[in-house]
């Protein structure tokens, strides 16, 4: 291996190091190999031992040996909880007086393993220069990031073990890498410079502002050539850096609109919490133009992929040209270890596309929406009258019903929301609270000659042309009088039902928007949002809801269905009037924003608003006018678990089986991007393939996904097609969205582009039903495309129809989704936004938008009235998206109660269970969850709601209304109750804090916080309540029983145990029972079973294998059941049967 | 203001201490608003800031239009022209932080009026104060409303623009704060971006400390180049989480600063030595929390200059 190391600033500290041997450490072949062992001092506690074994080094320092307990095989990502936890541990050496062939052996302080860490751990070691540079050691079989993968603690049981990896098992620098699998093709475009050929002798590195590197010819990662330049480096704070330099400048082709670099990075962007040796590095080309100036050309976005891809950065139009490259420069290394990255090749790419581009994907012909009303609320308060009448300067809009009486006054004065004023009066006409606006600071905003103007009119007034009254319609024409481009738009005012419909219009393309205000009125109006109303664009996307002012609830809507708009703001704008200071100004209604395409031209003008004023919450919620999944009777039964790699078939598969041993069979198993790549994300494209991680290959996969479906799951494969990774088959730079200036849009994920959402619909088409053929799967997971929302995926390629609008992706995510659903047979997706695509695909996960979502109320009506009638939804999406850290854990309590409230959660808002992989007491949490929520699933999946209340903590027993539980804040306490038509109540106590004593079918429970009790048809009864004092799990439905004590003997119905045991009927005279976990006694009622004495009990091991029978006496009615180790399950049954 | 939690009622019967309790410096800050309805016509506002004033009875907002010129002498004009106009306020009914947006009316000036009309008003017993400038103005330039620069601020200040804030709690522990940017007849370059800083002590800038609490600087883009000369800008912020364990106070400044150019900071009216305007502070205590609105007066939060 030939290094070479330039050092720059780092001058000094490279001739120390030389002078003192320790550069030779380091530039040295790899002299120490590692082993590891570990000491199991409890079921979660090891202490570990590194034995060092020097195969011939001489070593000029005392090394420091350390162990990281990394999340990744691959990467550094390393655990750091407080002792006794997985964190780094150190322990010094005398590496200096190391011999020939001398073995060292450290010791290292216990660590303990919590249960919420319940994936297998990767455990490293190598030896670092503590008190000097804190460079890293060569060591035999390391990976990049010089240290050596001795194990893995792998979960067993309740408890962990140790498993020691072969020496040979970490990746060597030796180690040739594996290249992407479809770069076995050309270079789209010759590249300037292929790394692995360069001169290194002639090629220099330098360091900036105490940053060092040294450069080496690799075939340790592999990209389109047969060997990479690989960059080892550190640095002392956010300006270190350093520089490669070619021995003279490289021409850039003047034709040449982009520059490329396709590198190898190391650090993992989407990672949350991050270290300062860690870093995102910010890479920069050097260029000289013609005039002899150099540029910084800073790459858009830092190097946080850890794998191949291709950074992209367009080339100045205004820089002379010829251009030359002189450097490409990393800095920002704050890491004082070395770490690595590798280089593959710089192409000055022309970026030659055709002007025309075409699709023959129809957007027409969606089932969606069913009704021209769009969004418009329901009006439930019986029959009504509208009637719009002209006064002297005003139009008045009229809804008289049972419940009230409403009017909107439109004084056409400056054309806009702002001259809307809106008054609620009771049945007998008396005023409720005084008058309000909806859209203060509302109206046009327009970019002529790059300047801005509006939405308030200020220095150019807008004047009312004509306004009449034609068909129930005020409709008017105005002209706003900007500089040397006067502006004319429309604006027509209608009713419908408790709705004002405001539609604005103009065949303008210097209109850049329409704002919608902001709500003016009580001045202790405030804004509620609801859970799942998402628009995520302001507040963490707790951004969907509505006003309560006085009595009233008012919702602005922006038909979304009929919006021209590129996206949507809310709340962030800027306002030109005063009374937006004022209390009570809340912005509450989407404002539409109209961004140019790639032509330079804005699309018209073309917005619908749809207001609604009652004084029931749930006449302003938004209707979501889509048709149901087609699944409910097929999916209602499923629960859901994501994850799964390809790496991992035959672990995963034994996890499935022994689940299905204890019943567990009814599963939706999402399996996630590893299944197409060898590392989760990386090495090869994971998306946009039909061919499973080569390492693993499509065969294997097959059989593993047959075994699953075999047992009974519903196993499916990941899709996605909103990310286009560079080293995928399917890569083309003109498939990538286009921004508003033209240009090809930056990654939108670490190491992916944004594919065009046309390209998308093409794309799913073709790839759906290979898969489904290859891999024999009836569902699919489709990540992301309802988790971000249309305007969040925006395509301006004027080339293509539809350009910088989001209802173009709105359709094409529509499309694609209804033809997974079509192609495979179900599609769920990520969610937070799924419910713009309610029932256009089967469900999502239910992630809440929300920095600290556990502490969202339980306000469920958005969710249960409006989503959940056109699909079904999957937990609280996955637990650590539900309960984020920690300290959110700790909040509540702990895991085991963080685990609790997730359930609680997802029984309140009606969705399917969802596994976590947590622990507790020896057993699988997720069991408890099957059986304790999957019974009642096929009684609320998709069901209609007939009624939801919610408790007032503070009034006794009384339960509110939801529009009074609002008023009175008492829906905070999250206590609430929801009753479906197949006659299934659920009563969820939300409260962190507080409990909550119900009466369900005359029978009190105490409901500690995060507890439930549901009962339905057929004597269904499931709860998690507090039973003498303690809190019990209980599930009674059909022909099964759950219980878990919680390690507490109790008495309960068929049980009386200390443990968690599963019952189900075999047949009229057999039931199995299966102990779970630490259980020390379980007896069951022989008479509650219908059990006639005597008893014949049969134990099996989890194999199947009898390993006894025995007659068992009755005892006060209970039979006690003889646990043991190997006991897997019994059968009970009448002796004589 | 806002009071959180049950606590509240407690600390409602203690004194609240305010930014500045100087009796140089006016507690209630006034000023005028307004837009061009039509090509002679203009409505106007009265914008009232309180910063901790209380009232013992009833007050009115007052406004008049004066000549020009020494003599100072009211104008009356006609029905719909420029007139005295007196609107009562509920002035025991405001918070410590109250604010009132008092509508005037409108006022059409067609060629009968003077050309230039100053305003003067304020609350009916407070010294009235120079509000502004109403120019008629003529075919090329119509109606123009040009605010006064509060007396209230040092006039040593170069920039004619003045930062107010307003805190609201969402919930028991989030707020949002909204920055007023008063123009005083001020014409800026570029598109400045407003900007909104917590700090943990009244003078000196140390925001990592503030940062670690999660109180991040935050910033947004404003057109500040298209500002009239009586422009009035809001901004809004947040929603902030309060951080558990809050200190007892959090002091918020404000400004502008030139993002897209030298990132420098716009000399404020009443800025401190980092050029920020200190625009009030969070208190904290016994379980509640209250926003302080400071004095648009330029002074430090214990009133010293």
């Amino acid at each position: 291996m030939r290094r070479l190391v330039v050092l720059g600033d780092a001058v000094a500290m490279a001739l120390l190091a030389a002078a003192c041997g320790w550069a030779d450490d380091l530039a040295s072949p790899p002299a120490v190999l590692s082993v590891a062992s570990a000491a199991q001092l409890g079921p979660r506690e090891l202490r570990l031992s590194v034995t060092f074994h020097n195969l011939g080094g001489r070593f000029s320092r005392d090394y420091t040996a350390f162990v990281h307990f990394d999340r990744d095989a691959r990467r550094e990502s390393l655990y750091t909880l407080p002792a006794p936890g997985p964190r780094p541990l150190v322990a010094a050496t005398t590496s200096t007086r190391w011999g020939p062939e001398e073995t060292t052996t450290v010791s290292f302080p216990p660590v303990t393993f919590p249960s919420a860490v319940t994936r297998e751990v990767f455990v490293k070691v190598g030896l670092y220069d503590a008190q000097g540079s804190g460079a890293r050691l060569p060591l035999v079989g390391e990976d990049p990031s010089h240290r050596v993968l001795v194990g893995r603690v792998v979960p067993e049981g309740e408890g962990v073990a140790f498993a020691r990896c072969p020496p040979t098992e970490g990746e060597t620098t030796n180690r040739i890498g594996v290249r992407p699998r479809s770069l076995v093709r050309p270079m789209p475009e010759e590249p300037a410079v292929r790394f692995g050929d360069v001169d290194l002798d002639r090629w220099r590195v330098e360091g900036v502002a105490g940053g060092s590197a040294a450069a080496r010819r690799t075939r340790e990662e592999l990209c389109w050539s047969e060997a990479s330049l690989g960059l080892t480096y550190a640095g002392e704070g956010s300006a270190s850096g350093f520089v490669v330099r070619p021995p003279e400048p490289i021409p850039v082709p003047a034709e040449a609109k982009a520059a490329h670099l396709w590198l190898f990075g190391n650090a993992i962007g989407w990672l949350e919490q991050r270290t300062s040796e860690e870093p995102l590095l910010r890479c920069t080309l050097e260029l000289r133009d013609a005039q002899g100036n150099t540029h910084q050309l800073p790459f858009p976005t830092q190097v946080a992929y850890p794998y191949w891809y291709v950074a992209r950065v367009r080339l100045p139009e205004a820089w002379p040209k010829p251009l030359a490259c002189t450097g490409v420069g990393f800095s920002g290394c704050t890491n004082k270890a070395p770490r690595a990255l590798f280089l593959d090749a710089i192409v000055f790419a022309r970026e030659d596309f055709p002007a025309t581009l075409s699709t023959a994907v129809r957007l027409d012909d969606l089932p969606f929406p069913t009704t021209p009303d769009g969004p418009l609320p329901s009006q439930l308060a019986g029959e009504y009258t509208n009637r719009v009448q002209k006064a002297e300067d005003a139009y008045v809009l009229w809804y008289e019903g049972a419940d009230g009486r409403l009017t909107y006054t439109f004084r056409p004065r400056v054309g806009s929301l702002d001259d809307v004023e809106v008054a609620w009066a009771d049945p007998n006409g008396q005023p409720t609270g005084t008058p309000f606006r909806i859209g203060v600071g509302s109206g046009p905003t327009a970019e002529v000659d790059g300047r801005r103007f509006g939405p308030l009119p200020r220095a150019e007034p807008r004047t009312c042309g004509t306004a009449r009254l034609e068909d129930n319609v005020i409709r008017t024409e105005w002209r706003w009088e900007l500089p040397a481009h006067p502006i004319q738009y429309s604006l027509s005012l209608s009713i419908k039902g408790k709705s004002l419909i405001v539609e604005v219009a103009s065949e303008e393309t210097a209109l850049s928007g329409f704002a919608a205000g902001h709500f003016q009125g009580a001045a202790d109006a405030r804004f509620i949002p609801f859970p799942y109303w998402s628009y995520g664009v302001w507040d963490w996307g707790r951004d969907g809801g509505v006003v309560l002012s006085g009595d009233v609830f008012v919702s602005g809507l922006l038909d979304w269905y009929r919006s021209s708009a590129s996206t949507v703001t809310l709340g962030e704008t800027l306002s030109h009037d005063a009374e937006a200071l004022l209390p009570g100004a809340l912005a509450y209604c989407p404002s539409a924003e109209y961004l140019p395409r790639s032509d330079g031209r804005r699309n018209p003008l073309r917005e619908r608003f749809i207001f609604t004023v009652s004084p029931n919450v749930e006449e302003t919620l938004p209707n979501i006018p889509h048709p149901p999944s087609p699944n409910a009777e097929k999916l209602a039964p499923y629960v859901h678990y994501t994850g799964g790699q390809a790496a991992r078939l035959d672990t995963q598969l034994e996890e499935w089986q022994r689940l299905h041993a204890y019943g567990v069979d009814k599963v939706y198993i999402r399996h996630f991007d590893g299944m197409w790549s060898d590392q989760p994300q990386g090495t090869q494209e994971w998306t946009l393939t039909e061919h499973a991680a080569p390492a693993v290959g499509d065969a294997a996969v097959r059989r593993y996904l047959d075994a699953l479906t075999g047992m009974g799951f519903l196993p499916v494969l990941y899709t996605n097609y909103t990310d286009l990774q560079p080293v995928a088959a399917e890569s083309d730079w003109d498939r990538i969205a286009r921004t508003p200036e033209g240009d090809i849009s930056d990654v939108c994920w670490p190491g992916s582009y944004p594919l065009k959402p046309l390209r998308a619909v093409e794309l799913e088409a073709h790839y759906a039903p290979r898969i489904a053929a290859r891999f024999g799967t009836h569902g699919s997971f489709c990540d992301v495309h309802t988790s971000v929302a249309p305007w969040h995926k925006l395509d301006f390629d004027a080339r293509l129809p539809g350009a910088g609008q989001f209802g173009t992706t709105y359709r094409c995510y529509a499309k694609l989704l209804l033809n997974e659903r079509a192609t495979y047979g179900a599609v769920y997706s990520e969610g937070s936004r799924h419910w713009l695509y309610a029932g256009l695909h089967d469900g999502s996960d239910a992630q809440i938008a929300s920095p600290q979502p556990h502490r969202e109320p339980f306000l469920v009506d958005f969710d249960l009235l409006k989503v959940h009638p056109k699909e079904m939804d999957a937990g609280m999406s996955w637990l650590s998206r539900y309960v984020r850290d920690q300290a959110a854990a700790d909040e509540l309590g702990g895991w085991e109660a963080a685990q609790d409230h997730f359930n609680a959660a997802t029984l309140a808002f009606g969705h399917q269970a969802t596994f976590t992989d947590l622990s507790f007491r020896g057993y699988r949490a997720d069991i408890k969850t099957y059986y304790l929520i999957q019974p009642l699933q096929t009684l609320y999946a998709m069901r209609p709601v007939t009624g939801i209340l919610y408790h007032d903590p503070g009034q006794g027993d009384r339960m509110l209304s939801t529009s009074d539980a609002i008023r009175s804040g008492a829906y905070r306490e999250s206590q609430v109750q929801v009753t479906y038509d197949t006659g299934l109540t659920v009563r969820v106590n939300g409260s962190l804090k507080a409990g909550w004593t119900v009466s369900a079918e005359g029978v009190p429970y105490d409901l500690p916080p995060s507890g439930f009790v549901c009962t339905g048809p057929g004597l269904v009864l499931s709860y998690s309540a507090l039973v003498n004092g303690a809190r019990v799990d209980y599930c009674s439905a059909g022909a099964v029983r759950f219980v878990d004590t919680r390690g507490r003997k109790q008495r309960l119905r068929e049980f009386e145990t200390d443990g968690a045991a599963i019952l189900r009927s075999l047949n009229d005279t057999t039931w199995g029972v299966w102990p779970l976990g630490d259980i020390t006694v379980l007896r069951v009622d022989a008479g509650g079973l219908k059990l006639t004495a005597p008893l014949s009990i049969a134990a099996f091991d989890e194999a199947g294998t009898l390993l006894r029978r025995v007659e068992a006496p009755l005892e006060n009615g209970l039979v006690t059941l003889p646990l043991g180790p190997e006991v897997f399950r019994f059968e009970i049954s009448s002796a004589g049967a | 203001m806002r009071w959180l939690g049950a606590a509240a009622v407690l600390v409602l019967s203690v004194a609240t201490p305010v930014l500045s309790q100087s009796a140089e410096q006016p507690l209630v800050f006034v000023t005028i608003t307004g837009g061009v309805v039509a090509p002679e016509t203009v409505s106007l506002k009265m914008l009232i800031l309180n910063a901790g004033h209380e009232f013992k009875a009833d007050t009115s907002a007052r406004l008049e239009f004066v000549l020009p010129g020494p003599e100072g002498k009211v104008y009356e004009g006609a029905a719909r022209g420029p007139r005295t106009v007196t609107v009562p306020v509920a002035s025991p009914k405001w918070s410590r932080d109250h604010i009132e947006i008092v509508s005037l009316g409108e006022f059409v000036l067609d060629e009968h009026a003077p050309k230039d009309l100053l305003l003067r008003g304020g609350l009916a017993d407070q010294p009235p104060v120079e509000l502004g400038t109403l120019s008629r103005g003529d075919a090329v330039a119509g109606l123009r409303l040009v605010r006064a620069f509060p007396v209230a601020v040092s006039t040593q200040n170069k920039r004619r623009i003045v930062v107010a804030a307003a805190c609201e709690f969402v919930d028991d522990r989030r707020f949002v704060v909204k920055l007023l940017y008063l123009n005083c007849g001020e014409r800026l370059e570029p598109d400045y971006d407003a900007f909104l800083h917590f700090e943990l002590a009244p003078t000196g800038e140390d925001l990592p400390k503030t940062s670690a609490l999660g109180l991040w600087p935050s910033a947004a883009p404003t057109d500040s180049s298209t500002w009239g000369q009586s422009e009035v800008t809001v901004a809004r912020f947040g929603p902030y989480q309060l951080p558990p364990n809050a200190p007892e106070f959090i002091y918020l400044r404000a400004g502008l600063y030139d993002r897209a150019g030298d990132g420098k900071r716009l000399p404020l009216a009443g800025p401190d030595d980092t050029d920020r305007a200190l625009v009030g502070r969070l208190a904290s205590r016994e379980g509640a929390t209250w926003f302080e609105r400071a004095n648009v007066s330029g002074t430090s939060p214990e009133g010293k200059p």
